[in-house]
């Protein structure tokens, strides 16, 4: 496993990894910080993490720890947590649209908005979810079933109560 | 789920595209920068386990997290950089005596007091605070852990915040190998690097059997780590230190006997009540019961002691200006049914060289060195009496206090505790005071028989005594020249050698005679 390994991996990782973290966050500072950490640890250790059998859920894990700390501190310093009651936080959506959505999946309860962020964002298999968060592949799927049914009828209001005010 | 839901997911996956792309079109990341933060961590990551260990042991689950945190957003200087530049630092052993000015504080910035934990002490800023883990976290597994906080921190919490300035001192339980190379020495004691990392150092001082970890300001850590030095303990127990007991006092009681600082205070708290209402100075033997107590009206604080009757403790006598920095290090020795208690204080080589006197003898009263064993009933008038309570010019004072009949436990007329006072201020308090006019003696009901005998040395080395009654009349004599009490003086002789609680009633009432 060289650096060039590593740099590819990083390239091709890293936008997901990135977006996923902003997605759950609503900050697109402290999640680039998480980012780069995550990698920046994953690099550290390279010859093993390369070697597992999910390094992406590695990093995802290592990446939604830091975050975690990050937006705990910001929260102690006075700054409101801004993913968790929508806000200021600034999202890296490309249609202004977009903002709606993600405040519906930060929402949701902690487990299932990660692994809706990992499934989707991410775009990471229900193996690599279950690493990043710790669980078995079947609580994964569950949650994800369960994430799905709540964002869908969450969309279903939204859209029903747009009608109702165009009424 | 309804062909509707499967649309509204369906706009999930293309927002998640959508936000891929934009994150992948805004920054596409300094790969260069990661992988040199990621040499820096690796660099550090041989040590960083065991930095991790020692303060998952020291601190707080948030006081980590803190740390952690810290990691990532700090990019202050790291503290070995300074320590180890810091000309204060000494690579050179010292001998024995310059540990023990060490130990003693020389050279440290006037107000710093001392931090013990076993065998090790350090000195810090009079605005550290001292917080045991058991204070903060409890739970087995905790005990001998000290964190010496230095800074503008709460007294008595345990948060601490990143930028916060700290050590933590902690027993040494060398889980991991030591280096083969000491990275310094300090006042003649080897350290070993344990852990290091970008925010916390740790070090290991094999000799005094303590890890201690550093973390924060490095000028000021460097500063307190520079001290480090054997604790009052350690010096206690050692015998080759001099120290000169010749003008010590004998202090004899129950089935004990030992000798102290003559300039120390002796108190038999027995005629106290529940050991709490005498208000125990510093320097100051304090004698008898210790136990919980229920009222206290000098707001000492609870006895830990549980020991029966016969328990001695002694305080060396130094006092130690922050509250919050506790000395620990109390050592006791038990001869036969009787325990003496030495509470070490900043000199160790006192404490020690007390309990090394002290040996077991036939079971007395309390007995002290120039105070009489009971109080005579009449002192033997000095020459010049009559005219004054204290003629001449004294050279020097002993104040001892004897029971009344009304303290359980103890036998009328006993000692119950003893002072060395300023003869030239007693002098002029009891010559002030007013004469008794000539005539019959006045009925004085509520004398209990509690005296204060204060026992003068004049010019040519005699001695004359001046005895006060407590209770009653509170007359004054020397045998030849009678007078009262007046005000001041029962306060005067109460700060010296304090009082026992009446228990004539069920209210008991302590404190300086009103």
């Amino acid at each position: 496993m060289t650096e060039a390994d590593f740099a590819d991996w990083y390239a091709a990782e890293r936008p997901r990894v990135l977006a996923a973290l902003t997605a759950l966050s609503g900050r697109s500072d402290a999640a680039a910080e998480a980012t780069d950490e995550a990698f920046a640890r994953a690099y550290a250790r390279w010859d093993r993490v390369a070697r597992m059998d999910a390094p992406g859920g590695w990093t995802y894990r290592v990446a939604l720890n830091v975050l975690r700390k990050t937006m705990r501190r910001s929260a102690r310093g006075g700054e409101l947590h801004a993913a968790a009651v929508g806000g200021n936080g600034v999202v890296a959506s490309a249609e202004p649209a977009d903002d709606e959505l993600w405040l519906l999946v930060r929402a949701l309860p902690p487990r299932q908005r990660t692994a809706i962020v990992l499934r989707y964002v991410a775009d990471q298999s229900e193996v690599a979810i279950a690493a990043a968060m710790g669980v078995r592949r079947s609580t994964v799927a569950s949650t994800l079933t369960q994430a799905r049914a709540r964002l869908a009828e969450q969309l279903h209001d939204r859209v029903t109560q747009e009608a109702t005010d165009h009424d | 789920m309804t062909d509707h839901d499967t649309d509204r997911l369906d706009a999930l996956r293309d927002a998640s595209a959508r936000l891929r792309g934009s994150v992948a079109a805004t920054t596409s990341g300094d790969v260069d920068a990661v992988m040199a933060r990621g040499r820096n961590r690796r660099r550090h990551s041989a040590v960083s386990a065991g930095i991790a260990g020692m303060l998952s042991i020291a601190l707080t689950v948030s006081a980590v997290a803190t740390i952690a945190s810290a990691r990532h957003g700090d990019n202050k200087k790291s503290p070995a950089t300074a320590a180890t530049s810091t000309p204060s630092i000494t690579t050179t052993p010292k001998p024995i005596d310059e540990q023990l000015a060490a130990s003693l504080g020389h050279g440290v910035p006037n107000g710093w007091v001392p931090v013990d934990l076993g065998k090790a002490r350090l000195w810090v800023p009079p605005t550290a605070h001292t917080v045991s883990f058991a204070q903060c976290m409890g739970g087995p597994g905790t005990a001998g852990v000290q964190i010496v906080l230095i800074g503008t921190i709460a007294p008595g919490t345990c948060a601490v915040s990143a930028d916060a300035t700290y050590i933590v001192v902690g027993g040494a339980t060398h889980t991991l190998p030591r280096p083969p190379k000491p990275i310094r020495t300090i006042n003649g004691f080897v350290l070993y690097l344990r852990a290091d990392s970008p925010t916390a150092i740790s070090y290991d001082a094999p000799a005094l059997n303590v890890t201690l970890t550093t973390h924060g300001e490095s000028a000021l850590i460097n500063s307190v780590l520079g001290t480090l030095a054997p604790s009052a303990a350690a010096i206690a127990a050692r015998t080759d230190l001099p120290i000169d007991t010749s003008r010590w006092r004998t202090v004899r009681y129950h089935s004990i006997e030992w000798r102290q600082p003559a300039s120390w205070k002796v108190a038999d708290r027995a005629g106290t009540f529940s050991g709490c209402s005498v208000e125990v100075p510093a320097a100051t033997t304090s004698i008898g019961v210790s136990g919980v107590p229920a009222r206290c009206p000098y707001g000492r604080p609870p006895d830990t002691v549980s020991t029966p009757v016969t328990a001695a403790e002694v305080a060396d006598g130094t006092p130690l200006s922050n509250g919050a920095v506790a000395l620990d290090g109390s050592v006791a020795k038990t001869l036969g049914a009787t325990s003496i208690t030495v509470h070490l204080g900043v000199d160790g080589r006192i404490g020690g060289a007390i309990l090394r006197s002290a040996h077991e003898i036939s079971s007395r009263p309390l007995t002290v060195d120039g105070c009489p064993a009971t109080v005579p009933q009449t002192p033997h008038a000095p020459s010049g009496g009559a005219s004054r309570l204290v003629p001449g010019t004294p050279t020097a004072v002993t104040v001892c206090r004897y029971h009344g009949f009304n303290v359980p436990s103890v036998t009328q007329g006993t000692l119950a505790g003893f002072a060395p006072g300023n003869a030239a201020d007693l002098a002029r308090t009891l010559n002030a005071l007013t004469p008794v006019p000539p005539g019959p003696v006045a009925n004085c009901p509520l004398d209990d028989g509690a005296r204060v005998l204060v026992r003068f040395t004049d010019a040519h080395g005699g001695t004359f005594d001046v005895i006060i009654s407590l209770g009653g009349c509170r007359y004054v004599t020397n045998g030849a020249r009678n007078t009262y009490s007046g005000a001041t003086l029962p306060t005067v002789l109460y700060d010296l050698v304090g009082g026992d609680c009446s228990f004539l009633t069920s209210q008991v009432i302590c404190g300086p005679p009103q």
